[in-house]
């Protein structure tokens, strides 16, 4: 009876995952072109001026809020700091293309897994790990749409992009699946890890 | 002539520190207990507050507002309406906070820091500085129309999210004003709270944590 239970909940998993729309669906034949990293938008542009997002934590049911303020400091650094709406500093971390620093992270969550999470989501949502230039597999898609694929030593790095607007659709990346619906608003980025044990990460503008 | 000069120095620094005319409170016994017998009175508050978290490292605050509730014993909510609408419950051994219609609720009374925690809020939000255990080291000042209370948590645990709280009282009604919540890394949250009403909450609606 329990192996039939767990035969079901596995074939019902895989059913949902094949189900579900690829990044690539609706795309025509890959060309290979040569591009430069400013050839893919940053899902998030850090700026001299102070940016604010709701950062939502979800893991096993539990949500935990914040506030994520971001600033460009100098032309090579970012800083991203995540507060709790009651006020509290929850983490203070330094981003440049190639260093990554915890000024200060709650105790908590202060595992080398946590750190490495957070350091290749901000990487990706800034646009901060590609190299200057690469090769990459392009096509076009329906919608007004166009698929990129890039190869790196970390892994395959895909991406749907809004042809009319620049703006990334979607994102598939090593261990995390990143969604940024063309018409929400507020305009709201989920990240959501792949593997059983990973959080979801929902992130929406502030004014 | 660098003496002199470091000694005014210094003084600049503490008037800044003190809003300029605070002096140290000599018979503290006698605020204490008029602070206790004002704390004692108050069975519910609910005020406005103003939230404004500085950030040394942007030179900039962010600022939040809401409501603030209060009720004996051991509750209090604090439900902000800008930037986003969000609430944080403490009812007795519960904390729950409520975001996008999400709650998320935590035992307080499992853990030793948070309770400490819950503890030093709630005291310092309305006041009730007596309730503090000797875990804090306090002093006290005062102007001509305010109390001024700093508080140093002594436990390491405490002290690795709070250095210091101050806590401005106003002389007449010796009710809270101003809240200051110092971290470790010399960032601050100010909680300014106005259009205080005491006793008027009559259930524990505000309170409920489902």
């Amino acid at each position: 009876m329990r192996n039939l239970l767990f035969v079901s909940v596995v074939a019902f998993a895989l059913l949902a995952a094949s189900c579900a729309s690829s990044i690539r669906s609706g795309c025509g034949e890959a060309g290979r072109v040569l591009l430069s990293r400013t050839d893919i938008p940053s899902v998030i542009v850090a700026t001299d001026s102070l940016q604010t997002f709701d950062m939502e934590i979800s893991f096993f049911g539990k949500h935990l809020n914040g506030m994520m303020l971001i600033k460009r400091q100098d032309p090579e650094t970012v800083r991203i700091l995540v507060n709790s709406y009651f006020g509290m500093s929850m983490a203070d971390f330094e981003m440049r293309a190639d260093t990554f620093v915890v000024h200060y992270l709650l105790d908590a969550m202060n595992k080398p897994s946590v750190v490495n999470l957070f350091k290749n989501d901000f990487k990706l949502l800034l646009g901060l790990y590609l190299p200057e230039h690469f090769s990459a597999q392009k096509s076009l898609c329906k919608q007004l749409e166009e698929f990129i694929s890039i190869e790196t030593l970390q892994g395959k790095y895909q991406y749907r992009i809004n042809m009319e607007n620049q703006n990334i659709v979607r994102i598939k990346a090593p261990g995390v699946n990143v969604e940024i619906p063309s018409h929400s608003s507020p305009r709201t980025i989920t990240l959501k890890h792949r593997g059983l044990f990973s959080p979801t990460i929902v992130i929406k503008e502030m004014k | 002539m660098f003496k002199i000069t470091t000694i005014l120095y210094f003084f600049s620094l503490s008037f800044l520190l003190f809003g300029q005319e605070m002096q140290p409170i000599t018979n503290v016994t006698d605020f204490e207990r008029e602070l206790k017998e004002v704390a004692g009175k108050i069975e519910s508050v609910e005020s406005n507050f103003r939230q404004e978290k500085f950030m040394k490292v942007f030179s900039d605050k962010m600022v939040s507002t809401g409501m603030f509730y209060y009720r004996k014993p051991n509750k209090i909510s604090l439900q902000y309406d800008k930037p986003m609408q969000y609430a944080i419950t403490i009812n007795g051994d519960k904390l729950q906070t409520l975001t996008g219609g999400k709650k998320t609720t935590v035992n307080l009374g499992s853990n030793k820091m948070m309770g400490q925690m819950k503890g030093l809020i709630e005291a310092s939000m309305i006041g009730n500085i007596s309730a503090l255990d000797k875990e804090y080291e306090l002093h006290y000042f005062q102007s001509a129309s305010e109390y001024f209370v700093r508080i140093l948590p002594k436990s390491q645990s405490v002290k690795a999210y709070i250095k210091e709280i101050g806590i401005t009282f106003d002389k007449k009604t010796m009710g809270v004003k101003q809240l200051r919540m110092t971290e470790n890394s010399d960032d601050y949250t100010d909680y300014i709270f106005t259009n205080s009403q005491y006793n008027t909450l009559q259930s524990d609606e505000k309170f409920a944590i489902r």
